[in-house]
Order: structure tokens, then C-alpha cells, then sequence
């Protein structure tokens, strides 16, 4: 174990922080059906993987058999059969052959055996012509992680699940991420996504730290129990560390967990420039509890509640009386000051089969946001607008739609408003009688027309993740595309100097949302730009604020104008760090250590 | 032995049926086996076999059994066809 060789892989740092620790591989959708290492045995092993391999078979059996009786109380007859089969398929002569030839004439380990056996039975029955026949293989799959499950309990020794572990995994879907219980996940790294995706969005909420675009030949690496270092500021993997690596990175958690300390008690100070100028600084949030993190980090607002998650984590669709509950219990929380409700965000990597009809090929390009709500399902968007307006008497509330491409989808929300609003009046329900309502800046259709929105919102929150891949065409869930994550690509930086310029003039609001208002590498830009507000996971609004503090407006200004006639995204993000490392430079190591350039 | 049978029951030889052939099919000593009319064969015995047949509502396989009760093996199988696996 110890005398591995000490492996690094660069990925993508998603959400910063250090985690040193042990493995825990999560296979897809939380089973553990994953292709097994092919390796092989030796002859006399063969009689020992085909022993385990039985007593695999037998553990999985008796699994499915303790299942069926709990189910045979609650569930019909019919349905305890579908247990049949899968006992079935434990018992299945042909398939005990085969596994048992793979080991003994080929030497594979027993899991391996296994797995390339079912995936065979698998592929036979996925070409089939019928979709009911066809489905049944993820009643094979079902039983295979079973099997596989107890074979890979036993070949990797007993595994702790109690103590903490750091989450490896070929992908997870926002709502895995979640679900990963805070207290025992250290980090996680997994080999789909780029910074911007959900997940990585999600991870930086939840302060845990993560490295994204992991190449499929490192994972395959790893095992169960390894040990780890993944370094979320630079997207480092360390498998393997040797005890000087390991002891360095203890030195750097330190230090980093002393530097925060010291930041948090800056928390009571405004962010306000050198020469006088306040910027609000607050939180993007997703559940209620997460606004005592805001103001742990001295954040004035949340400028980023999103709803859709409200959505995603239940069972069924939030009730008026249910939303209106969460908002006021914010709001009563918040005092007063602002809480941005962005309105339910469904579509791009955030599926959701319960509440979307209809799969489509592009989902980035298709019904998501405020098309979604007003086309598909204008009743949920009712629900949701009933629910704000109510609330909107409890607190400083405003309401921002996401994924604007033109002014009329404005004006129909508006005027779904007022229709809400008189029915409301009518069943004499107290409500709020003007309700701001903000356009999410995130396409280039609504930078470009910032001027005809400014005359019908009341700010502005520009989300530059997805401004990023609409401008240049970009997945951000691809991870062969995420070079092309350039926040300060000219045409981005021009679509959003457009809009903060075209919000001052109209003497509206404008923040900024997106993973560039959080990264203190774009801070001086983005204050030289005159950007109102900057919303950003809570904990990086202590560096963020320690940056502002030392800035100069009339220097970032000056900045900013020459960042605009950049040709280059790497000469404009240059131009910015410069006056980050004159200005912070214990900010500028920290997101840039000048080790690692 | 030898006999047709005929799949009578609205979705076909999925897990359900599958299910009830392997598990009375090896309650007997003979070999069974069933014969799709494009020529792929499944051992009656294994579930993934039947399964792999793909055989949907209308498909006639052939039954064929072999060993010491064959016959009852055979009644036995075509029994489960004609009651559509208790299915519709």
C-alpha cells in the first residue's frame, strides 16, 4: 500500500479547499456498478475468485431475498415478482459458467469476470427491438451491483463508512451533490464538467472542496481506500502522497483555515474602496439554512436564491403555502435586507423528470428558465409568482427570471403578475403591490438588449457562467470545451460592460452572479466596470472584501478600460491579477500560488 | 419432445414470464429448450437466456425437451404459454 508511487493528475478546480484523506468510490446513481480493474490472477487463484465469486452470488441472493419480505407486506404480489427474476438471474446456470470459465481459462478476478459477462448479457438484450424487453436490463444491472458490491466489499477489506472520506466518481448529477452528507464528504473529484456546472456550483455553496474534468485513465487508478490529496484551489489530484507531500499540504490547510480566521473578522467592515466607493457583497444560496453562512461571512443580501431547488429535493411540487413559508422564514431572516429570488431554473444540466415532459436533444438550447415556466408549465410558475407576491409583504423581496432572450417575456411575466395581483385582491389574500422584478443577463440576446429591458425591470443580475457558453458557443458541461470557459474572452467582457453600462445609465441596479463575482481574480475588473453588487458563495466573500478594500476605483476604472481593448482573454485576465497582486497579494497567492505558474 | 408454442400474452417473454419458465423448467431433470424462428436458442433453465431471445407477443418458438421427463417437462412449459403467464 504505501510503497505506491506517488501519482498527480491536473483537472479543473471547481471549489476551493484542501482535503487530505482516504477514497470513497461512488459508482452511478450511489450503486456500485462500475467497471472493475482488469487485472489478472494467478492459477492458483483461480479456486479462491471462483469461492468469492459464489459467495457473492449467495450474499446477493439473500439480499434480494430479506428485500422481497419486507415488500411482500406493503407491495402488490405482482411487483415482489420482479424479485423473482433478479433471483433468477443469481441462480443462472449460464451465467455461473460463463463467469467461471472467464477465471479459470482467461485469470480474471472474479469481479471483473462478472462484470464483462453481465455486460454481455446486457448488450444482447439492449439491441432488442422491444422497449419492455429491452428495459429489463436494468433489472440485470440491478442485481450485478449487488453482486459486485459484496465482491469488492470483501477483495478492498472492511471499509469505514463512518469516518470521512473524499467522493471519487465518473460523474454527479447536481442533485447527488446535494444529497453528500457535508459531515462526512471531505471533497470530491469527479471526470465530467467544468467549473461553471451545476455540481461545481453546487459544491461551492456547500464550501466542499472539488475538482472537476478528472481524465477517465486516472480514476481507473484509484481504488477504494487510497489516499488522496485534492487541492481545490489549483484542481491538483495527489494519489498516493508521499509523507513530505503530505505534510506540506497540512502546513497550506493550516495556513489557509488561519488566513480565513483572519478574514472573518473583517467581517463587520463595509466593501468600500480606497477612495469611498460601496459595493454590496452577498450570497448565492439554495436552502435556508445556508443564510446563516451568509452572515457568518458578513454578506449584506442574498443576491442569488435558487428556487429550483426547492423543487428538485421534494417529492412532489412545492405548495403556494409551502414556497410562501420558505420565502418569509428568509426574508424574517434577512431583516431587511435584499433576497433575489430567482424564479424555478429548470432545464440545461438541471433535469428533472418529474417536472419536464418532453427530453430534448439540447436541453442547454431548449425550453430552460423563464421559457420553460411560461411555456410548459405556466402553473407551476403561477404557484411560484402567488407564493412571492405574498411574501413580498414580509420583507425586501425581489424576483429576477432567469434566461431572458427578449423584452416580450418580460412583459407576459408582468402581466401574468397583475393578473395574479387582482386575484389575489379578490380572494382579499395580503400581497405585495409592486414586486421588483430583475432580468438575468446571461444570454447574448439580453446584453445586447440591455437598453430596451433597463425600461422595463428594475435590475439587472448578470450570470456570466451561462453568458460564457451562449457567447462562445460552449458547453459547459463538455469537459472537451471547458478551454473555451473565458469569462474575460472580449466578446464576453463587451457584452458585459454593455449591460453595466446601459444599467447606470438607466439608473437601474446590476450585480453580478456568476463564478466570476466569487473569484477575486476578476474583482478589480469588475469593480472597475461599476458593477453595483457582486453575489457569490458565502465563503469567498471575506477575500473578495479584502480585495475591494484595497482597491482604488479611479485605478480600477482606469483598469477596466484598458481590459476592454484587450484582444486577448489571457492579456485582460492579466491585466486584472496584476492589480489583485498590487492590491491583495495574499489574495493573489491564494488563487494563484506562484508555485504553480 | 418436441411441440410449438405460441407467446400469448400482451408484453411478450419479458422478466415476469422469463421468470416462471426458468423456475419450473428446472424443476425437471431434462434439458428444455426453445427455439426462436430466427434461429437463437435459450436454455429454458437460464432467465438470461430467455431473455435474450426478445421474443414479443405473436412469436412462435419451438419447445424441445430431452431426458428422463421429457413429457412432463414439455406439458409443463406449454401449460405456462397457454395461460399467458397469468399475465392478461
Amino acid at each position: 500500500m504505501n510503497n505506491q508511487p506517488e501519482t498527480v493528475c491536473q483537472g479543473i478546480a471547481a471549489s476551493s479547499g484542501y482535503a487530505i484523506g482516504r477514497v470513497c468510490f461512488v459508482r452511478q446513481n450511489g450503486n456500485f456498478y462500475l467497471e472493475p480493474v482488469d487485472s489478472s490472477i494467478t492459477p492458483e487463484q483461480i479456486s479462491v475468485e471462483i469461492e468469492a465469486f459464489h459467495t457473492a452470488l449467495d450474499a446477493a441472493r439473500n439480499g434480494i431475498l430479506k428485500l422481497q419480505e419486507e415488500l411482500r407486506n406493503k407491495a402488490e404480489a405482482h411487483d415482489v415478482g420482479i424479485f423473482d427474476a433478479q433471483l433468477l438471474i443469481t441462480d443462472d446456470q449460464l451465467l455461473t459458467r460463463e463467469v467461471e470459465q472467464m477465471i479459470a481459462n482467461e485469470l480474471k478476478p472474479a469481479d471483473y469476470a462478472f462484470f464483462k459477462v453481465v455486460e454481455k448479457f446486457v448488450a444482447a438484450i439492449a439491441v432488442m427491438p422491444d422497449n419492455y424487453i429491452k428495459e429489463r436490463t436494468a433489472d440485470i444491472r440491478d442485481v450485478a451491483a449487488r453482486v459486485l458490491h459484496h465482491l469488492q466489499d470483501n477483495s478492498s477489506g472492511n471499509i469505514e463508512y463512518d469516518d470521512q472520506r473524499i467522493i471519487l466518481a465518473h460523474d454527479l448529477t447536481p442533485s447527488d451533490t446535494a444529497a453528500l452528507d457535508r459531515r462526512r464528504v471531505l471533497g470530491f473529484a469527479v471526470e465530467t464538467g467544468s467549473a461553471t456546472s451545476h455540481t461545481a456550483i453546487l459544491a461551492r455553496s456547500m464550501q466542499l472542496p472539488a475538482v472537476l474534468g478528472i481524465p477517465g485513465d486516472f480514476l481507473e487508478k484509484v481504488k477504494d481506500n487510497d489516499m488522496l490529496i485534492l487541492d481545490g484551489y489549483s484542481g491538483k489530484l495527489i494519489l498516493h502522497p508521499t509523507r513530505e507531500t503530505e505534510a506540506e499540504y497540512r502546513r497550506k490547510m493550516e495556513a489557509t483555515l488561519i488566513f480565513f480566521h483572519k478574514l472573518a473578522e473583517e467581517k463587520r467592515l463595509s466593501a468600500e474602496t480606497r477612495d469611498g466607493f460601496v459595493l454590496q457583497l452577498s450570497g448565492n444560496i439554495e436552502n435556508v439554512d445556508d443564510i446563516d453562512t451568509v452572515h457568518e461571512y458578513g454578506g449584506c443580501g442574498i443576491g442569488l436564491f435558487r428556487s429550483e431547488y426547492m423543487f428538485l429535493n421534494s417529492s412532489g411540487l412545492p405548495s403556494e403555502e409551502e414556497q410562501l413559508d420558505i420565502y418569509c422564514s428568509m426574508l424574517s431572516k434577512m431583516k431587511n435586507e435584499p433576497v433575489v429570488v430567482r424564479t424555478l431554473d429548470i432545464g440545461g444540466d438541471k433535469l428533472d423528470q418529474a417536472l419536464q415532459r418532453y427530453a430534448e436533444p439540447n436541453p442547454f438550447l431548449g425550453l430552460r428558465g423563464v421559457r420553460f415556466c411560461l411555456k410548459e408549465r405556466p402553473d407551476i410558475f403561477r404557484t411560484q409568482l402567488r407564493a412571492l407576491l405574498r411574501a413580498g409583504t414580509y420583507g425586501n423581496l425581489r424576483v429576477m427570471l432567469p434566461m431572458v432572450s427578449c423584452v416580450e417575456e418580460i412583459l407576459e411575466v408582468k402581466a401574468l403578475i397583475s393578473e395574479l395581483q387582482e386575484e389575489l385582491y379578490h380572494e382579499h389574500i395580503e400581497h405585495a403591490l409592486h414586486l421588483p422584478i430583475g432580468a438575468m443577463i446571461e444570454t447574448p440576446a439580453a446584453a445586447l438588449l440591455a437598453a430596451p429591458l433597463a425600461k422595463v425591470v428594475d435590475f439587472f443580475s448578470i450570470g456570466t457562467n451561462d453568458l460564457v457558453q451562449y457567447t462562445l458557443a460552449a458547453d459547459r458541461t463538455n469537459e472537451r470545451v471547458n478551454y473555451l470557459d473565458m469569462p474575460t474572452h472580449p466578446a464576453v467582457l463587451t457584452l458585459i460592460a454593455n449591460t453595466i453600462a446601459v444599467a447606470r445609465r438607466h439608473n437601474i441596479w446590476v450585480s453580478v452572479c456568476g463564478q466570476i463575482a466569487g473569484d477575486p481574480r476578476f474583482t478589480p475588473l469588475l469593480v472597475g466596470l461599476g458593477v453595483h453588487e457582486l453575489s457569490m458563495p458565502p465563503a469567498l466573500i471575506g477575500p473578495v472584501r479584502r480585495v475591494i478594500r484595497n482597491l482604488q476605483m479611479a485605478d480600477a476604472e482606469l483598469a477596466a478600460i484598458e481590459v476592454l481593448e484587450c484582444e486577448t482573454p489571457a492579456r485582460a485576465l492579466d491585466i486584472s491579477m496584476q492589480m489583485l497582486r498590487s492590491a491583495a497579494p495574499e489574495i493573489a497567492d491564494l488563487v494563484a500560488p506562484a508555485s504553480d505558474n | 419432445m418436441e411441440v410449438e408454442v405460441k407467446i400469448l400474452n400482451r408484453l411478450g417473454l419479458h422478466a415476469r414470464p422469463a421468470a416462471l419458465i426458468a423456475q419450473r423448467a428446472g424443476s425437471f431433470a431434462s434439458e428444455i429448450k426453445l427455439t426462436h424462428s430466427n434461429g437463437s436458442v435459450a436454455d429454458a433453465k437460464s432467465i438470461l437466456s430467455l431473455l435474450m431471445l426478445g421474443a414479443p407477443c405473436g412469436t412462435t418458438l419451438t419447445l424441445a425437451t430431452a431426458g428422463t421427463d421429457e413429457n412432463e417437462a414439455a406439458a409443463a412449459i406449454c401449460g405456462l404459454f397457454e395461460a399467458k403467464f397469468d399475465e392478461d
